[in-house]
């Protein structure tokens, strides 16, 4: 698996120190006796088969099941759960670097996927749409970050129109990420 | 002994769970373990198999679901009840579910991984990061401040 470019700062402490064994404890009567932070590669096949939502909330759980979310593929692999149709696999390949460069998986699908997830993407056209989405917010994110440019003027990312096509479709203000 | 073969003209394997009660597997089920598999195919399995981390009743199931599992291929409405019926399991008995998954992580069985990690997954869909602590008996290590960071980070998931 890949790393992301968005480390958080506790990806970089050392792990914790286990907690104190005691045998008590252990043995008390609890919803699951497996001791799934024991289990790196069990926790990963779970955490592969949430829906962007969990998976989210999953993060907040530790900083094991955080370090783990942040794994690109895991979001790489939600996206591509939401397709009808299966893209070939070296089209697929040949755009992971280019999805990589413009801040990852999470990235475009917090940016671009998930605001239009009221209805499953029928064809890999939509996401090359959500790409091409996800490259102009993350121009703008560049220019406002370095500084320069006519957008670092402007507080609002022009994608923010998806953001009022959705609110006036659900009634509601839809998403928050923009 | 339990025996698992309707048919003669397969290859039977015999296993015994860590209480010692012995098992006649086909061979086509067995080899669906890859622990099992590697044990073969390194020729340390000429007699009985130990599996000295699996109970009989825990084998029981696993040999169960691997034939649940092998019924419902191309079968939609099979695969969305054997999907559902983790839940069930989960709610009404953790402790055997708990057991079932660490049987098939110890014998290495894909389709039976595919199957209970679902289950879990489905099972903590919509649920609170407080609430999944509690269920998986997980601690919370963050600082107040990473937690507030990482609540923030992913405030999206809780509209």
């Amino acid at each position: 698996m890949r790393g992301t470019h968005q480390k958080p700062k506790w990806a970089t402490h050392p792990p914790p120190p286990p907690p104190p064994s005691s045998p008590s404890e252990s043995e008390s009567s609890g919803p699951l006796m497996f001791v799934i932070n024991d289990h790196l590669d069990v926790l990963v096949e779970i955490l592969k088969r949430m829906d962007g939502r969990t998976l989210a909330r999953s993060a907040c759980v530790c900083r094991l099941w955080a370090s783990i979310s942040l794994h690109d593929s895991l979001w790489e692999n939600l996206i591509v759960r939401h397709l009808h149709l299966r893209p070939p696999s070296a089209y697929a390949a040949s755009l992971r670097p280019v999805v990589l460069s413009m801040g990852g998986y999470r990235t475009l699908y917090t940016a671009c996927v998930r605001p239009v997830l009221h209805r499953p993407l029928r064809s890999w056209d939509e996401v090359q749409l959500s790409l091409s989405l996800l490259s102009v917010d993350c121009y703008e994110r560049r220019l406002i970050a370095g500084g320069g440019g006519p957008a670092s003027s402007s507080s609002s990312s022009s994608l923010s129109f998806l953001c009022d096509l959705i609110a006036s479709v659900h009634g509601k203000e839809a998403c928050g990420v923009f | 002994m339990a025996s698992t073969s309707n048919s003669t003209s397969s290859k039977i394997i015999t296993l015994r769970s860590s209480d010692g009660e012995v098992f006649e597997v086909e061979e086509s089920v067995a080899l669906e373990s890859n622990l099992i598999r590697r044990m073969m195919e390194d020729d340390c399995a000429n007699n009985i198999i130990p599996l000295p981390n699996v109970t009989a009743p825990i084998f029981y199931l696993v040999i169960e679901h691997c034939k649940k599992h092998a019924e419902m291929k191309d079968n939609k409405e099979k695969k969305k009840e054997l999907r559902s019926q983790g839940e069930e399991l989960l709610k009404s008995d953790p402790h055997t579910y708990s057991n079932l998954m660490e049987a098939v992580n110890y014998l290495d069985i894909k389709s039976l991984m595919d199957l209970t990690a679902q289950w879990l997954a489905d099972f903590l869909k919509g649920k609170s990061p407080r609430l999944i602590r509690e269920l998986l008996k997980i601690k919370n290590d963050f600082t107040p401040e990473e937690e507030a960071e990482i609540l923030e980070r992913n405030r999206w998931a809780f509209d």
